[in-house]
């Protein structure tokens, strides 16, 4: 695709609506309203059922959940989907040079914008017809005997409220983004899973072996159903461990920590100003350069080549993998499957339910996963620096721009760029790997309310930048002068 | 000190991913976030009364 091609389509994607931006600065309190109201919008849209839809059906979704934010068979089934895999597929558009924008100029980065709204709109309806048409949201035949329609009706009406609560979650998102705090994608992401924590930790409904689910009323399940000889086996302890929670307990903990410690590990640089003598700051690169995003990148992949898997499977086409239920239990699909805690991967646990399932299977599984993320964060970590403006050339304009120079260094963005790229690649490339191998630590031992690893370091990842943009805020507040400083209008 | 890099860095972290530039956006057609919400409102009313009317909702 020529970026001419795209120009051309400009003036269309202009036409659609956008949330008006604050014309003035606005005030703490009314960003933090806002952010409130659009979240307890986002639970009660979460809460309304959609008309016509039958209780059988299947949420394609199920598993992704975690970053996908939405909620199964609610008028925003679809969550924030449609707005991850839109940017994605632009973003990797860009990254490869195939649709060729220097997103370091306004109008380029209008085009973009444009173009990543309108494909979120194609995105919410592509996404709506598999749901739909590919018999996992099944119209309810009761209804339709009532109104005196065909099922066919019932489908439309189900299509035309999944569309519109994708578009209605598009513009949710542009609020918070504009007169809230952080954005609606991440607001839907830390609520989905907090709610999961939450209901994790202190769920009293029991599953199919009359075991309490969440952690705290399984605990009191155990003390009274067994006994110190029963849990002091190697069967007993292992029980306790892999059912009774303690291990998700333990990365849900962990994973807490090192994200945090990560985040907030930097490479620091030197840097002195050019004209004010005895001025001196530092240039933070994080260790974790381009944080989690790359994870979200890769499971939002295989969440996709997922779907693509079930909506053949149940098609009649066997050859990519046979699915139970929305999982893959052979076949390519199952070793491209992301693995999900325990359950997913103790083979005496996996082959109760799948006996036909061998260990050296599951052990391919899991290191054909491993590979995947390792590799896949190293790569979507270097196409993220290089699009998003944290590349060395970039930044080095940018260093040069605000006066500030490495102290012993010619002045000169060149040379601050040779300087910066002995840094910047590597510590991409030991990030996106860093954070690749952590998300295989938590995906292996699994998290409280079965969130996957994923979805809690995205979780823990965002609410830390959210607590550094609060913190920015507040200081903006107190000082005024500070704002001009610290770049807000 | 090196406040640059912050600028561009701070949208992206926050949005999970997302780039966006909604600085320099423009459109023929604005709407206020107070619409955003009322038309919320009012296709979740819709639709739970339409499930209330067929006793869909609350479905026990």
């Amino acid at each position: 695709m020529e970026d001419t091609l795209l120009r051309s389509f400009q003036p269309y994607f202009e036409r659609l609506p956008t949330v008006a931006r604050p014309k003035r600065y606005v005030p703490f309190k009314e960003k933090f309203m806002w952010t409130v109201i659009i979240l307890v919008l986002y639970f009660v849209l979460s809460n309304v059922p959609l008309f016509g839809l039958s209780p059988q059906s299947i949420d394609l979704f199920e598993q992704y959940r975690a970053f996908f934010a939405g909620k199964s068979g609610s008028i925003i089934a679809l969550g924030i989907g449609p707005i991850v895999t839109a940017s994605i597929i632009l973003q990797l558009l860009v990254g490869a040079g195939v649709v060729r924008l220097d997103l370091s100029k306004p109008e380029d980065q209008r085009l973009f914008q444009d173009t990543q709204k309108f494909l979120v709109f194609i995105m919410v309806v592509l996404e709506s017809l598999p749901q739909i048409y590919g018999g996992f949201m099944q119209p309810d035949p009761a209804l339709a005997t009532k109104l005196g329609v065909g099922l066919g009706v019932i489908r439309l009406m189900l299509l035309i409220q999944l569309v519109i609560g994708g578009i209605l979650i598009l513009y949710m998102d542009e609020v918070v983004s504009k007169w809230g705090i952080g954005s609606g994608v991440s607001l839907f992401i830390v609520a989905g899973i907090s709610q999961a924590i939450i209901t994790g930790v202190f769920n009293w409904k029991v599953d199919t072996r009359g075991i309490p689910i969440g952690l705290v009323p399984k605990w009191a399940w155990i003390a009274q159903n067994m006994n110190a000889q029963q849990i002091l086996t190697s069967s007993g302890i292992k029980f306790l461990l892999v059912e009774g929670g303690i291990l998700a307990l333990i990365s849900t903990v962990l994973i807490f920590l090192i994200v945090i410690y990560a985040e907030s590990t930097r490479v620091e640089i030197p840097l002195s100003h050019s004209l004010v003598r005895g001025a001196r700051g530092k240039f933070p690169l994080k260790l974790v350069y381009a944080s989690v995003l790359p994870m979200i990148f890769v499971r939002a992949l295989q969440a996709n080549i997922q779907m693509i898997g079930l909506i053949l499977y149940r098609k009649g086409i066997e050859i990519f993998g046979v699915y139970d239920g929305t999982r893959p239990i052979s076949g390519i699909m199952y070793y491209l499957s992301p693995l999900r805690g325990p359950f997913t991967w103790m083979p005496s646990i996996v082959q109760r339910a799948h006996p036909e399932i061998t260990t050296w299977q599951i052990g391919v599984h899991i290191l054909i996963d491993t590979v995947i993320l390792i590799a896949g964060g190293i790569i979507f970590a270097i196409f993220w620096t290089e699009t998003s403006g944290m590349g060395p050339k970039t930044v080095a304009r940018q260093i040069t721009r605000s006066g500030m120079q490495i102290p012993g260094f010619r002045r000169d963005p060149a040379v601050l760029e040779r300087f910066l790229k002995r840094y910047i690649p590597k510590v991409t490339v030991i990030g996106g790997a860093i954070i690749g191998i952590l998300t295989v630590i938590a995906s292996l031992l699994g998290t409280i309310g079965n969130t996957s690893g994923t979805g809690l370091l995205l979780t823990v990842s965002i609410m830390y930048k959210l607590y550094e943009d609060l913190a920015k805020e507040q200081a903006m507040e107190m000082h005024p002068v500070l704002r001009k400083f610290l770049g807000a209008e | 000190m090196a406040k640059g890099k912050k600028k561009t860095q701070a949208p992206l972290m926050s949005s999970a991913g997302i780039m966006r530039y909604y600085e320099v956006e423009d459109s023929a057609i604005k709407v206020s976030p107070k619409s955003i919400v009322i038309l919320s409102l009012v296709i979740a009313v819709l639709v739970i009364a339409l499930n209330a009317y067929y006793q869909l909702w609350p479905r026990v």
